[in-house]
Formats: C-alpha cells, sequence, structure tokens
C-alpha cells in the first residue's frame, strides 16, 4: 500500500482520482456523523427550497435536507457497484479463465453459448424475477447486478487467457513441472489483470447508474432510503421548480464515476511492472 | 550449501556405456489437422514431424538443423511432451514418456529441461528474476528452506554471468542476451540431466551469440549435460555437435557424427545448407549449390521423397518412392534414392 501511495504521486490524474474514491468511501463509512440532518425526516414547512443556511443544499419534494441524503445515498450507490462487481467479477473471472485456459468443446458449446445468451438478458428482467423470490432491496439489486454483469469478465478472462495460453512462459511453466491449477493462478492471471482491473472500475461505474435506475423503479434501494439514482430520478420530475435535486445527485454520480475510472486507470500502471 | 553441487563437475572418469542413450526417439510424428478452405473441404493434417526417430547418448550434443518451418520447434515439444505427439515412443532415462501419467510427467520434468527461441517471449513479464528462477526450486523441493533457495538462485545468476542483485528485477529491465541468461538459470535450477535448446540465441545480436552459446557450452561440459540444440543453420553447431540430424519438412534427411556430416555430406539437401553457409577462409570456396523455388506447404507435400521438388538430382522415382533413413556405416545415414 505505501508502495502504491508512492507511485500515484507521479500521477496527478491518478492521485485525484485515489483522492476522490478514498473521500466517497469516508463519507459513506461516517455518513451518520456527516450528515447534518436525518435523511428520511421531511420538513413539510420547506419543500422544494433551493440552498439555504439551514439546507445548504436545498431540500427535495418532501423538505428533506439534499445535503443529508446526498451523505447517506453514497452508501447504497457505492455498496452496488462495489459488491455487484465483486460478484461480476469473482464470478466470471474463473470461468473466462478456466474456460480459455482449457478451451474444448465445453468452453465453445456451452460457455460461450452461455454468455451470448446471458448477454442478451436485460438486468431489468432479471431483478423482477429475483425480486419475486429474494424480495426487493439492495441486495437484490446488487446481485441482478453482478449476474448480469458477470458475461462481460467471462468473456475478457477468455479472451486474455486464449492469447496468454500460447506463450513461452507459459510452456516454460509447464516445462517446469506446474499443475495447471498453479499455471493458471501463477502466470495467466497476473497478465491479465490489467484489462480486468479496467473493466472492473468501468463496471463499478455503470452499476452505480444501473442500481440507481433498478431504484428508481422500486427493485433497489426502498423509499425512504436515499441512493443517488433515485434521488436523480426523482428530481427529474422536478427539474422546472427545483432543478437542484437532480443535479446534485447527478455531480455526485459523475464525480465517483470518474474518480473510479481514474483510479482504475492508475492501479493498472502501478500494478504493471513495467512501469517501476 | 550454496549450490555448490550445481557448479561442482561431474565425474566424466566413470565410463558409461558406450551405446546407453538418456534419449531415445523412436518414430514420432506429431500432425496437426488443419481446416480447409471451407467447412465442407475434407480434413488434413500438416505432418509437422514425421517419423523421427533419434538417440541421444549421455553428456552428448545432438543438433537438429533445418529451415522455418521444417518442424524442428514441434519435434523438442513432442520429445519433452509439451505437445501431445500423434504416435511414436520417447524414452527417456529408462521411462517411456507416454506412459506417464500426469503427476509422474510433472516429477520426470525435473530432469528435463528447455531453453526457448524468444528470450522476449519466455519469461513471465510479472515475475522478478528470482521468482523466474526459484520456481523450479520451489515446484520440486529443491533446497533446505527459503533461504538455501535464495542462495541458490544467486549462485545460479552468477554461473550464468548475472549478478545476484538482479533477482528483485524484472524482465523488462534485461537486454534479450541477459533475458537469455535468465532462462538458462531457469532450467538449469532444477538440476536437470537433460536440456533442450530451441534456437537459443538466433533471435540475439550476433555479437552476442558466441557469448551465450559459449556459456551453454561451458555449463555442458561443467555439468555433464545432455542436449538437444535446435538451430536453423549448420554453422552455429558445428563446433559443439556430437551428432547432426538435419530435418525437412518434418523428416530427418541425413543424420551423421559431426565431423562426418561436415566433411562428407550424403544427402543433397545437407550439401545445399553447407554451401550457403559463409566460408571463413576465401580460398576455400566451396561450389555454390542453390536451392530451386520456395519450400513446399507441409499442408501439401510433395509425393515420395519431400525434398524431389527442390533437388539437383531427383529422377523419376523420387517422386513415388519415399525413401527412408539408410544406415551407411559409423552412424551415418541418409534418406535418399540416389545416395548411399
Ligand atoms: N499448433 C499448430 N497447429 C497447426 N500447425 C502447426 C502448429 N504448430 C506448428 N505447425 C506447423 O508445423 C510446421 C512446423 O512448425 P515448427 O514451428 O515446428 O517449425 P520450426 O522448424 O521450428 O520453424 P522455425 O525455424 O520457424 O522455428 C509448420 O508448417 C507450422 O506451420
Ligand atoms: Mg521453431
Amino acid at each position: 500500500m505505501d508502495r502504491l501511495l508512492v507511485k500515484m504521486r507521479g500521477k496527478p490524474l491518478g492521485a485525484l482520482g485515489l483522492l476522490i474514491v478514498i473521500l466517497l468511501v469516508l463519507v459513506a463509512i461516517f455518513a451518520p456523523l456527516l450528515a447534518p440532518y436525518n435523511p428520511t425526516d421531511p420538513d413539510f414547512m420547506a419543500m422544494l427550497q433551493g440552498p439555504s443556511d439551514q439546507y445548504i443544499l436545498g431540500t427535495d419534494e418532501l423538505g428533506r435536507d439534499m445535503l443529508s441524503r446526498l451523505i447517506w445515498g453514497a452508501r447504497a450507490s457505492l455498496q452496488a457497484g462495489l459488491i455487484a462487481v465483486i460478484l461480476a467479477a469473482g464470478i466470471g473471472v474463473p470461468i473466462g479463465l478456466i474456460s480459455g485456459y482449457f478451451r474444448g468443446p465445453l468452453d465453445e458449446y456451452v460457455v460461450m453459448r452461455l454468455t451470448d445468451a446471458m448477454m442478451a438478458f436485460p438486468v431489468i428482467v432479471l431483478a423482477l424475477a429475483l425480486t419475486a423470490i429474494m424480495g426487493p432491496s439492495l441486495s437484490t439489486a446488487m446481485v441482478a447486478i453482478g449476474i448480469v454483469y458477470a458475461p462481460i469478465f467471462i468473456r475478457l478472462a477468455r479472451a486474455q487467457t486464449l492469447s496468454v495460453r500460447e506463450t513461452e512462459y507459459v510452456e516454460a511453466a509447464r516445462a517446469l513441472g506446474n499443475r495447471h491449477i498453479g499455471i493458471m493462478i501463477k502466470h495467466v492471471l497476473p497478465n491479465i489483470a490489467s484489462p480486468l482491473i479496467i473493466q472492473m472500475s468501468v463496471s463499478m461505474a455503470t452499476a452505480i447508474l444501473v442500481e440507481s435506475a433498478l431504484s428508481f423503479l422500486g427493485l433497489g434501494v426502498q423509499p425512504p432510503t436515499p441512493s443517488w439514482g433515485s434521488m436523480l430520478r426523482i428530481g427529474t420530475n422536478y427539474m422546472q421548480e427545483a432543478p437542484w435535486i437532480a443535479f446534485w445527485p447527478g455531480l455526485a454520480i459523475f464525480v465517483a464515476v470518474l474518480g473510479i475510472n481514474l483510479f482504475g486507470d492508475a492501479l493498472r500502471d502501478v500494478l504493471d511492472p513495467r512501469d517501476r | 550449501m550454496t549450490g555448490s553441487a550445481l557448479l561442482k563437475p561431474t565425474d566424466n572418469s566413470v565410463a558409461e556405456p558406450a551405446d546407453e542413450a538418456l534419449l531415445s526417439v523412436r518414430n514420432l510424428c506429431t500432425y496437426f489437422p488443419v481446416r480447409g478452405a471451407t467447412p465442407f473441404a475434407p480434413k488434413r493434417v500438416v505432418k509437422a514431424v514425421d517419423n523421427l526417430s533419434l538417440e541421444v547418448g549421455r553428456g552428448k550434443i545432438v543438433s537438429i538443423v533445418g529451415e522455418s518451418g521444417s518442424g524442428k520447434t514441434t519435434a523438442g515439444r513432442s520429445i519433452l511432451r509439451l505437445i501431445e505427439p500423434t504416435s511414436g515412443q520417447v524414452m527417456f532415462d529408462g521411462m517411456d514418456l507416454g506412459q506417464l501419467g500426469p503427476r509422474a510427467l510433472r516429477d520426470a520434468r525435473r530432469k528435463m529441461q528447455i531453453i526457448f527461441q524468444d528470450p522476449f517471449a519466455s519469461l513471465n513479464p510479472r515475475m522478478s528474476i528470482g521468482g523466474i528462477i526459484a520456481e523450479g526450486l520451489k515446484l520440486h523441493s529443491i533446497g533446505e528452506g527459503r533461504a538455501d533457495q535464495r542462495d541458490r538462485v544467486a549462485a545460479l545468476l552468477e554461473r550464468v554471468g548475472l549478478s545476484a542483485d538482479h533477482m528483485r528485477r524484472y524482465p523488462h529491465e534485461f537486454s534479450g542476451g541477459q533475458r537469455q541468461r535468465v532462462g538458462i538459470a531457469r532450467a538449469l535450477a532444477v538440476e536437470p540431466d537433460f536440456i533442450l535448446a530451441d534456437e537459443p540465441v538466433s533471435a540475439l545480436d550476433v555479437s552476442i551469440q558466441a557469448q551465450v552459446l559459449n556459456l551453454l557450452q561451458d555449463l555442458r561440459e561443467d555439468l555433464g549435460l545432455t542436449m538437444v540444440f535446435i538451430a536453423h543453420d549448420l554453422s552455429v553447431v558445428e563446433y559443439l555437435s556430437d551428432r547432426v540430424a538435419v530435418m525437412y519438412l518434418g523428416r530427418i534427411m541425413e543424420i551423421a557424427d559431426a565431423r562426418d556430416l561436415y566433411a562428407n555430406p550424403q544427402h543433397p539437401y545437407t550439401e545445399a545448407l553447407l554451401s550457403a553457409a559463409p566460408i571463413p577462409e576465401p580460398g576455400a570456396a566451396r561450389n555454390r549449390i542453390m536451392l530451386k523455388g520456395e519450400t513446399p506447404s507441409p499442408i501439401d507435400p510433395p509425393s515420395g521423397c519431400v525434398f524431389r521438388t527442390r533437388c539437383p538430382i531427383a529422377g523419376p522415382e523420387c517422386a513415388t518412392t519415399t525413401p527412408d533413413l539408410k544406415p551407411l556405416g559409423k552412424g551415418h545415414s541418409v534418406a535418399c534414392l540416389k545416395r548411399g
């Protein structure tokens, strides 16, 4: 980790990304201490108010404090993004790696055709089906996003593995007497990690957006609990009278997505020994 | 112990029976299926290695020489069973490699190693030099603990002409010649009896080639290694080989003791390769024999003798009969209907 920090110094954009990610995580963790108001307490005397001394970022359609909702919303949004992507990569990378490493009919006719089918599957439909089983909640949304995103990681890990498996250093590893599992973990995985890390940061950013769509449909975070997505969607109904309701969560999503992508970019460079 | 066993010359005075081969390859064939131009075209194969037989005595170097695409790499990989051969037998140190299960084969790999052609592709870019060289030690539990393994890695680095502080560096920090030395150290780490060197210097600058060849030569003498050395040029292997096999389109055309082959080539292809080689003394000009045309496609090789389409002395019988290797005595064999 200290090595990581040292290396980030030479990369201002990466450092900015790291800073944003750290800030967001801190905000999510310390939301109860940071939020000036209870994010779910309506104030019917102050609905749709613009920024003021009392409510720095204004209030929403029920008079709830936008700043407090934004701070609490970081929790749901970051959790959704992070856990969904960890789930997707956790399912996808091993399958793609093993499938690409061994190839054969199982890879070509089962794994590839199944991922094709899953790629065509809309996340909303899966989320609806899961909701029927698990009930609507943030976890349901995360699992749905995780499953729907898994094929991206299967394909990417497989494609990268297909080229790495043909390299002479993999052949050297076999010649030394490695088992397949050892080759996959020591030689293939580290050499396919860079694009996977980039993909994880991209997917995490879009997962935050998908979570917002699911929340809006009532399939994710349940009202009155805030998430940036649900706030943004509600805000679009009040664009004329109270544009800040959509603006603040929109800005938060933008900054989070940007920060995560910059961070992912820099992380890839740091992990590459050629860049040391 | 600082890897002294590795650096200790083996005792050559204990005479092995002259005919005992460490490696014996019999009728090895490796065919690759190739897709036809259309899905409905008949299935075809590339006979990358066709009916290859070879004996390598303990402590000897046998070279395999041939042009690009003649199947040298495939032959080497098939011998080490890194590629599953189509048929044939490989006996190594009394073991039939084709009969070994996965576990026994992994254990046997400790005794046979490989050095690759491309030093830029053969080292894992994500592993440190120390990690690369220590991998075999860990896999085969060689050495007493991590400290001893470190010492061994340091000794190996120094043995191949690098320094012990290179351990923590990564492959991209090294030149081609240095990387090739790392590849050699990796192969030596597990104390093999046999090393297959697949064109170990052809990717290097000419000025570096001699250094790496000398290193291999030294190691071979110090450690009593048995080697198969692959090259695409007869001149590279002249002084280090005990025996030389000349390959063309997957088949051995001629095999003989090195001195005999260079002095007295029998196959027209060997003659052509020798005459193409640079000649050290200007006075000793050989009659240049130029090869006609291109190497034919291995998917659709000529009938009969595969060399006949480029052969200066081919006759009509060469199109119908495939010549087998015929012994001419003194371990010299040639596959030619017109010679021998
Ligand atoms: N995996 C494979 N699938 C299909 N054909 C192959 C495969 N590997 C090699 N070949 C073919 O087998 C033939 C021999 O290839 P090989 O690499 O063994 O030759 P080589 O003598 O080592 O050549 P070079 O000097 O270029 O290294 C070539 O025609 C090649 O195209
Ligand atoms: Mg080759």
